[in-house]
């Protein structure tokens, strides 16, 4: 350890918190330790946590894909989490759904070799289903049916999708709103989301659902004939969209359309981007914080490298949203 | 009597002790922490001496150990992707096309993001990405002259995009000839105090082509190139960033006609602190940006931007990492690539 810490320049305490994951490294100074370490072959020897954590430095990402801004803002988030452990990320990119299995298999192959742990993003059907209890993999489920649904033996974070319907459900309420079209909204009425009860219950019940596989800035562009037709139709006064994304295309396609926002409709949207502050109006939407994502993520994976977890019990832990109010749901936006 | 040797297989060459870095070290007439700073690319070494270490590794054919690193000196038909962030829809795109254009090929990806040039030169040195068969960098922290010399003897890289000329092979980003285009726009338009809203550090660097491109439009015009109208914000792949240093822009008293930006991230940041502050765009100001990254389109009002023919970028940078996986040798090369302006509703004339 005395070689490690001379060769990266460094205190043997500061060698020993970067070997132990804990906070407050910086980053830089992380590395340099990761690479000592690497380069004279060492070994941390004494307990069991240091043997597991001192092995490779190496956490894999694997992610299907980073054209979504949501995804991309979750992987910057798990990668800067891990740097800040002291780990290095290599994310590790699954593909197209045909390959995702295979490639999925590739990268947990990988551990206790190249990897220490693993960290799944998005949908990864039954390709870890062979994996032993108490592995250091932790899936991210920041939509579908949350960590509840997942089937892997291993641990699962997921954003709190029931909480998110509670709190748009409310502030609708809160805003006067009654009559609600849903557009891409599969991931909230769905299981463990229970969007459509919460408007019941909240007075604000849904009138119409258009597109409810929406995804994309052009799928919320597309919906705005449906959304139009059940605001002269259906009276509807509320939009409330599955993603940012699609309420940001809907936005544009509204103003092209000359329909006031918020005045005649408001909008929400879910996923919490940061373009959603500096849109036409800014836009209100459910965080689904991708920092506590990657912050829970990471706690079951160290917990699971120090070995202080029962391992036949793979945890699922629910991360909480946060509401950000607003122009399109609380006032004109600045002409 | 038969002799000994027949039928038996040829004895397999005695295996010969590892190189390491302290041999390194006694070739180069230098310490082992001095080698150990030059292969991480750490500064604080002079080229003499980086130079030294450098032919020494060559010379003894040391290998930097990793663990996990492949035992087989066979090629892994996996290559690092690195760039500096995900925040910025630019990288993020760039990186995914890279990784299918890679897949196409029969490569597999690893992805790093390296948020400051230490990181940017260990995955290209190699510290952070043994195992892989070459490395497309998108350089944002480390000049590509730097970049280009931290690269393995024995492993390619291409860079793409980034300031100056590279001893690795590297592709060009048509950023001037994409400038020139907006802002030639803008004065055809009718703009003539066009502001620039810039990068935070190197300013106006002679290798800046974005802000070449928007000061030969400008002199083309006979328009002054005033300093008053040169804003910087604190992080340029930052929305916030436009926000700021436009909000200071205009409580500075100054009045402009348009904001050519370096990119479409600062481009948002723009239109909303227009908006914030009572300009109409494109009224009261016109508004360009760089990238075309997929929410140009639907800003309000959509966002006239430079579109640097990303798939061409990535084609190009994806053929020739291939030719020199494959066993090009050869001086490195250059590939400039073009850029279209992409005129919406931002930039509409008066």
């Amino acid at each position: 350890m005395r070689d490690v810490a001379a060769l990266a320049g460094v205190s043997l305490k500061t060698v020993s918190r970067v070997v132990n994951l804990e906070p407050h490294t910086r980053p830089e100074v992380v590395r340099r330790v990761r690479q000592a370490i690497a380069e004279l072959d060492w070994v941390p020897n004494g307990s069991a946590r240091a043997l597991r954590t001192g092995r490779t430095g190496v956490l894999a990402v694997a992610v299907p894909g980073l054209s979504r801004p949501a995804d991309a803002a979750l992987v910057q988030a798990v990668v800067e989490e891990a740097e800040r452990r002291g780990l290095q990320a290599a994310v590790e990119p699954t593909g197209a759904p045909g390959q995702r299995a295979a490639r999925l298999r590739a990268v947990v192959s990988s551990l206790g070799a190249a990897v220490d742990a693993v960290v799944v993003l998005g949908p990864h059907g039954d390709a870890l289903a062979p994996l032993r209890p108490g592995s250091p993999v932790v899936c991210v489920h920041a939509g579908g049916t949350g960590p509840a649904g997942s089937t892997a033996p291993v641990d699962a974070v997921g954003s709190d999708l029931a909480e998110a319907s509670g709190l748009l459900a409310h502030h609708l309420a809160v805003v006067g709103r009654s009559r609600t079209v849903l557009v891409g909204c599969e991931r909230l009425t769905g299981e463990g989301g229970g969007l459509r009860a919460a408007l019941r219950a909240a007075g604000a019940g849904a009138v119409a659902e258009v597109a409810p596989s929406a995804q994309r800035r052009e799928d919320g562009y597309g919906a705005v004939d449906g959304v139009i037709a059940a605001l002269r139709g259906d009276g509807a006064d509320a939009v409330l969209c599955g993603s940012d994304e699609v309420a940001l295309g809907l936005l544009a396609a509204l103003d092209a359309r000359g329909v006031a926002v918020p005045e005649e409709l408001v909008v929400a949207g879910v996923d919490g981007l940061e373009e959603g502050a500096f849109s036409a109006p800014s836009l209100t939407t459910v965080s689904l914080s991708p920092e506590l994502l990657a912050r829970a993520a990471l706690d079951l994976v160290a917990d699971r490298l120090a070995r202080t977890a029962p391992p036949q019990e793979p945890r699922r832990a629910l991360v909480p949203v946060q509401l950000v109010r607003r122009e399109s749901t609380t006032r004109p936006a600045p002409r | 009597v038969s002799d000994p040797e027949v039928g038996r297989p040829p004895r397999p060459p005695r295996p010969t002790r590892a190189v390491t870095l302290d041999d390194v070290a006694r070739v180069a007439g230098v310490s082992g922490k001095t080698v150990s700073n030059v292969l991480l690319g750490r500064g604080g070494v002079s080229e003499a001496t980086r130079a030294r270490v450098r032919d020494a590794v060559e010379q003894v054919g040391y290998q930097v150990q990793h663990a996990g690193r492949s035992l087989s000196s066979g090629r892994s038909r996996r290559v690092a992707v690195v760039v500096p962030m995900l925040y910025q829809p630019y990288f993020a795109a760039l990186a995914e096309r890279l990784i299918l254009a890679l897949a196409a090929r029969g490569y597999s990806s690893t992805l790093r993001i390296a948020p400051d040039a230490a990181a940017e030169v260990a995955a290209v040195s190699g510290a952070t990405t043994s195992g892989v068969d070459g490395v497309v960098v998108a350089p944002l922290w480390t000049p590509v002259e730097e970049l280009g010399r931290r690269a393995s003897p024995r492993r390619p890289v291409v860079q793409l995009g980034g300031v100056g000329t590279s001893a690795s092979d590297r592709v060009v980003m048509g950023e001037r000839e994409g400038a020139l285009a907006a802002a030639r726009h803008l004065v055809e338009t009718g703009r003539r105090r066009i502001a620039a809203s810039w990068h935070a550090g190197g300013l106006r660097h002679p290798d800046d082509e974005r802000y070449t491109g928007y000061r030969q439009a400008l002199l083309e015009a006979d328009l002054p190139v005033d300093d008053g109208l040169f804003v910087t914000g604190t992080d340029t792949n930052r929305r916030l960033s436009g926000y700021a240093s436009t909000v200071a822009l205009l409580s500075s008293g100054v009045e402009v006609d348009a904001v050519l930006c370096v990119n479409d991230a600062t481009a948002v940041g723009v239109l909303r602190a227009l908006r914030t502050h009572g300009r109409r765009v494109p009224d009261d100001v016109a508004v360009t940006g760089f990238d075309d990254t997929p929410e140009a389109r639907f800003t309000t009002p959509a966002l006239t931007s430079v579109d640097p023919r990303q798939d061409d970028m990535v084609a190009t940078a994806v053929q020739m990492l291939c030719e020199r996986m494959d066993g090009l040798e050869g001086p490195p090369r250059s590939v400039r690539t073009g850029a279209d302006l992409v005129v919406r509703a931002s930039s509409a004339p008066r």
